[in-house]
């Protein structure tokens, strides 16, 4: 805790610097044309890292021994931005910890840096309105993530969109983009997407996500285009790693479009769909240097292949990015630092790079691989492409094939690790133990308790499978549906027969493309003399008991209360209660007049209105503070307890709720039997967690 | 107080300064060996306007400090160990002078080798002076005042040097140039080499074939061909795979070069070691052009710890997939030439054959400082 509060100290401080900053500069247009901001979102907004997330932000995990970030602000440095903003997110203080110890935050570092704190957004469009909202942006800027690693020279891009800006003040964004073959190994499979672009100005006029899943087999354009311009290309040979430079009318426009999430998907869609606004996006097609993102583990192992084979030149392991670094080239692109110690008979191969203070024992081949620090590995251990961190230990005669182990695991000897699999943390294997390819193992626990899973990780292991918890926790759902599980990094392992390529892309469920809608008019009704929070409730649960009587369409619903939540600036505790409220009003109102009885009034509400709680509801505190609105709730109805216990059967069905939250709420939390009213309605609830235990117990000795 | 903080902001300011150059070293914004050598000269100027020393093994160890952490900033660009290995030469000399003249035995001290160029350069430029205080005067106490502004004007010397290198190199081209000759360059990036034949085309009417040595320098050479030809030089452009053929009728290879070892090999553009080979076969003469800031005091022991290995993108398209995937691409940016292959090297103080490197590092350098 104490780092984060510092950090927000600091922060605040800086701004205040800024916004002096601000008012001098703001007379003088020339010298804000030659400042450049770049705003760095330090958070992905995704699960396809977890387990590994659950610990490190994504921008910190080593590619080739040195942190992700580290890349991206050595891509900022070589474009000359004078000022960088990073957006923190998950893992904040772990971020801000990082760049305050670096030697950026230093006073010869090429440019200025500061973190702002955003942590309730849960997509790339909340950090923009947050930063709108926070007013830090004066003039373009670089939108990056924290995920880059790219070399492409920046002036031109630069002076390009200046230009354009110059003439039309409404060219407000240009996105970098790579020219790569649809099947090049750096470009994510999962995300792809057609770019229709003016062959003569670069102007897109159309963007379109590919659905792979779908086979998409067209996509349609607007007549209108082809009026307009002459000469269109319709190109899917992008690597698209967001790079863009932004005018400060981009994060206006989120704040304005409050359904706008994913940069590309929904912003760079809807302002081309539009015909109200009239901005235009341009492109910016890089032909010669490199450009990528990290952003599944596919490509994690893409560029680090890419990074090791010099495509990034001049930004490579023995460049050492890091002062402590000591990496000296040698042939066949092995990267070797000072202080290791190699067994005269075993063989490091070409494409590899080993960390230093690192130990090989004797008849030990390791092939295109990467080797953190202080590695101990021991006798006849075969290792190809894989990713070991630091502190990792690996013992006599295991096999380790395109994996990812991290800091401090331990390998027991003659253990075998698939391709595909990922080691987090600590974690420990038994000696002969086999870790199939789509295993993901962890030690961290966070709120849960689980039981070493010796089945995977051997007598003497520590840790358990770690599963995809992302379809029941994440709100984000069009977001993080790109399946995370370890089948795309196993793709990209055995990508070298382009034969298994149609299978890449299976399990990618997408949402339908979301129509923009300008905000809703509810904010007209606002009652100004009210608190701002009984306002909100009361708007919220009427907007919710419109919705439910004359049965508009869920997103629409999910929509409208989101556009009340920013416009009151509301917490998600109050979006909940307002939710809640509404929705058991209704079941009670359908019990009450006799319509229904009470389980199938709340099966009929929860299973159409239920999906609305993913959107809400988060982690597991969320969950427990869930479940004591509704049961607060019921003790207003009546035959409360009965629908208290047919809604949390029917939430549990529906994976909104699990089990580890019910039971806490029920057990540990105090609030819950506060006075007779909530004792009460809670009466019917041990019968089911009962079932539920039950039915756990039977599905465990399965 | 106040000064003491002035100084400590001071300071602050030249770590930030030596940062810099550190990180654009290591970015390659500062590349090509006159470049950094010009940078680390300049750096060096600040670094010692800046320094306090209470006795001149203090300075000498703290060049070296700061010439290790620039050197491995970038191990490959040897023309920034060059600069500080001069700059300490020139420190030990100017301490050594001034010892000399007071304790008056200079003869002993004095390097036992002593070249044939300093039989014709005097000394006396910084000699006996009266009023400096001698290395451990009576209190023992060592001198710290003096020194410094010749070191000073010996660094802006160096600088000064660095700057008119070029000239003096193209002032040989006359006595290098016949007429009518057909010269053959394949290190197009070289500005030595573009001056010296621009400079000898207005006195001779020559031929220049420029090789475009693929993949590194293609763009440069078509820039160097078209300023040849701007200067009225009759010029081709040719392909690397031509070299062999068109070499009977060559009159001399010149070429530039990155570095030279000490004993005179040549660090060039990637391509220049086949090229030589090729004009030995010929009995071509090759001709290097090189500034003296370009002498390494090195030895190829290990020639790939000193070769550089670029941008893989130059060599094959990075947009082809299924290649990237599948082949190992290494781009080396430089050849080491042997010094068997060159016949003649043109420095900024004379033409030397490349046998007589050494001795050029000898004069120059200190042994002492061969390890930074």
């Amino acid at each position: 805790m104490g780092p984060k509060k510092g950090g927000q100290a600091g922060g605040n401080k800086t701004k205040v610097g800024k916004q002096t900053a601000q008012q001098n500069a703001a007379p003088e247009e020339t010298d804000q044309e030659e400042r450049l901001q770049a705003i760095v979102l330090s958070d992905s907004y995704q699960t396809r890292f977890q387990p590994l997330t659950l610990e490190t932000p994504r921008c910190l995990l080593p590619l080739c021994n040195t942190p992700l970030l580290e890349y991206t602000f050595e891509f900022l440095a070589l474009a000359g931005v004078s000022e960088v903003i990073v957006v923190c997110c998950a893992h904040a203080d772990q971020i801000q910890e990082y760049i305050a110890n670096s030697r950026w935050s230093n006073f010869s570092s090429p440019f200025t840096i500061e973190t702002v704190l955003s942590p309730e957004s849960v997509s790339v469009g909340d950090a923009m309105r947050d930063l709108d909202a926070k007013g830090l942006i004066t003039s373009d800027f670089l939108l990056v993530s924290g995920d880059i690693v790219c070399n492409v020279p920046f002036d031109k891009v630069l002076t390009d969109h200046r230009q354009r800006r110059a003439k039309d003040k409404n060219a407000i964004m240009t996105m970098v983009l790579r020219e790569a073959s649809p099947f090049h190994r750096t470009r994510a499979r999962a995300e792809s997407a057609i770019f229709v672009l003016d062959e003569q100005t670069n102007q897109c006029v159309h963007y379109e996500e590919i659905k792979t899943r779908k086979h998409m087999k067209q996509i349609s354009l607007d007549p209108e285009i082809f009026n307009k311009h002459t000469d269109l290309a319709i190109r899917n040979d992008f690597i698209d790693c967001h790079i863009d430079i932004c005018s400060p009318d981009v994060p206006a426009l989120f704040t304005e479009n409050f359904d706008y999430n994913h940069i590309r998907k929904d912003f760079v869609h809807g302002i081309l769909t539009s015909d109200l606004l009239g901005k235009t996006i341009f492109a910016h097609i890089v032909t010669d240097n490199y450009a990528a993102r990290v952003r599944s583990l596919q490509t994690y192992d893409a560029v680090s292949k890419d990074v090791i084979s010099r495509w990034t030149y001049p930004i490579t392991p023995d460049s050492n990015l890091l002062a402590d670094q000591t990496f000296q080239y040698q042939r066949g692109h092995i990267y070797k630092e000072d202080g290791i110690v190699l067994a005269r008979s075993c063989r490091i191969n070409s494409c590899t790079v080993v960390g230093a203070g690192t130990a090989v024992d004797d008849g030990t081949v390791i092939t295109g691989s990467v080797i953190g620090r202080r590695c101990k590995i021991g006798k006849n251990v075969s290792i190809r492409s894989a990713y070991i961190w630091d502190d990792v230990t690996i013992e006599d005669d295991a096999i380790i094939e395109s994996a990812i182990i991290a800091n401090g695991a331990v390998i027991g000897a003659s253990s075998h690790v698939a391709p595909g699999a990922i080691v987090s943390y600590n974690v420990k294997i038994d000696s002969n133990i086999i870790v199939d390819g789509n295993k993901r193992l962890t030690k961290y626990l966070g709120e849960e308790n689980k039981n070493v899973d010796t089945d995977a990780v051997g007598e003497d292991g520590d840790g358990y499978v770690y599963e995809d918890a992302s379809e029941a926790e994440e709100d984000d759902d069009y977001e993080e549906i790109v399946n995370s599980s370890g089948l795309v990094y196993n793709m990209a392992s055995l990508n070298a027969s382009d034969t298994s390529f149609s299978t890449v892309s299976a399990d990618q469920p997408h949402r339908k493309s979301r129509r923009r809608r300008i905000s809703t008019a509810s904010n007209n009704t606002v009652a100004s003399e009210d608190s701002d929070e009984d306002s909100f409730l009361r708007e919220a649960q009427a907007s919710v008991e419109r919705a439910v009587a004359e049965n508009h369409d869920l997103d629409i619903a999910a929509l409208e209360l989101s556009t009340l939540r920013m416009a009151k600036n509301a917490q998600f505790h109050e979006v909940r209660a307002a939710t809640i409220a509404a929705l058991i009003g209704r079941i009670s109102h359908l019990i009450n007049s006799n319509t229904l009885k009470a389980r199938a009034a709340v099966e009929s509400v929860l299973n159409r209105w239920g999906p609305l709680f993913r959107r809400q509801v988060f982690d597991q505190a969320d969950q427990i503070d869930f479940l004591l609105l509704i049961q607060r709730d019921c003790t207003r109805r009546m035959q409360g307890s009965s629908i208290l216990l047919h809604a949390i059967n029917c939430l549990y069905d529906q994976d909104i709720l699990d089990e580890e939250a019910i039971l806490k709420w029920w057990y540990q939390d105090p609030q819950r039997k506060e006075d007779a009213d909530m004792v009460k309605v809670g009466e019917l609830v041990p019968r089911w967690l009962q079932w539920l235990t039950t039915a756990e117990e039977e599905s465990d000795s399965e | 107080m106040l000064a003491a903080g002035a100084h400590i902001s001071k300071e602050k300011d030249l770590n930030a300064h030596i940062e810099a150059f550190v990180a654009q070293i290591k970015r390659r914004q500062i590349q090509g060996s006159y470049n950094v050598a010009l940078a680390t000269s300049q750096l060096l100027l600040r670094v010692l306007s800046a320094a306090r020393w209470t006795h001149i093994d203090q300075l000498v160890t703290q060049i070296k400090v700061l010439g290790k952490r620039l050197q491995s900033a970038q191990p490959r660009e040897l023309a920034c160990g060059n600069i500080i290995r001069r700059v300490l030469a020139l420190i030990r000399e100017e301490s050594e002078d001034t010892n000399d003249s007071e304790s008056g035995d200079g003869a002993i001290n004095s390097p036992l080798i002593t070249s044939m160029f300093s039989l014709l350069s005097t000394n006396d430029e910084y000699g006996p002076n009266p009023h400096s205080q001698s290395l451990y005067d009576g209190t023992g106490r060592s001198i710290k005042k003096d020194l410094k502004p010749y070191i000073i004007e010996g660094i802006q010397e160096l600088i000064d040097e660095l700057r008119s290198i070029d000239e003096s190199i193209a002032s040989m081209g006359v006595e290098m140039i016949h007429e009518n000759e057909t010269i053959l360059t394949p290190t197009p990036n070289s500005r030595t080499v573009l001056k010296f034949l621009l400079r000898t085309a207005q006195k001779r009417k020559f031929t220049v074939l420029v090789v475009e040595v693929f993949p590194n320098d293609v763009e440069k050479t078509h820039e160097f061909a078209l300023k040849l030809a701007e200067a009225g030089i009759e010029t081709t452009v040719i392909t690397d795979a031509m070299v062999y053929s068109i070499m009977g009728r060559v009159g001399k290879v010149i070429l530039g070069t990155h570095a030279v070892l000490a004993n005179g090999g040549l660090l060039a553009s990637a391509g220049a070691a086949m090229i030589c080979q090729c004009a030995n076969v010929h009995r071509t003469p090759v001709v290097v052009c090189t500034g003296l800031y370009k002498l390494s005091p090195m030895y190829p022991f290990d020639i790939e710890s000193l070769i550089e290995v670029g941008d893989t993108g130059k060599v094959l398209e990075f947009e082809d997939g299924s290649l990237v995937d599948k082949v190992n691409v290494v781009n080396p940016l430089y050849d080491y030439v042997p010094p068997e292959s060159v016949d003649l090297c043109i420095t900024n103080m004379g033409g030397y054959s490349p046998n007589f490197m050494y001795r050029l590092v000898i004069d120059h350098y200190r042994q002492e400082d061969t390890t930074l």
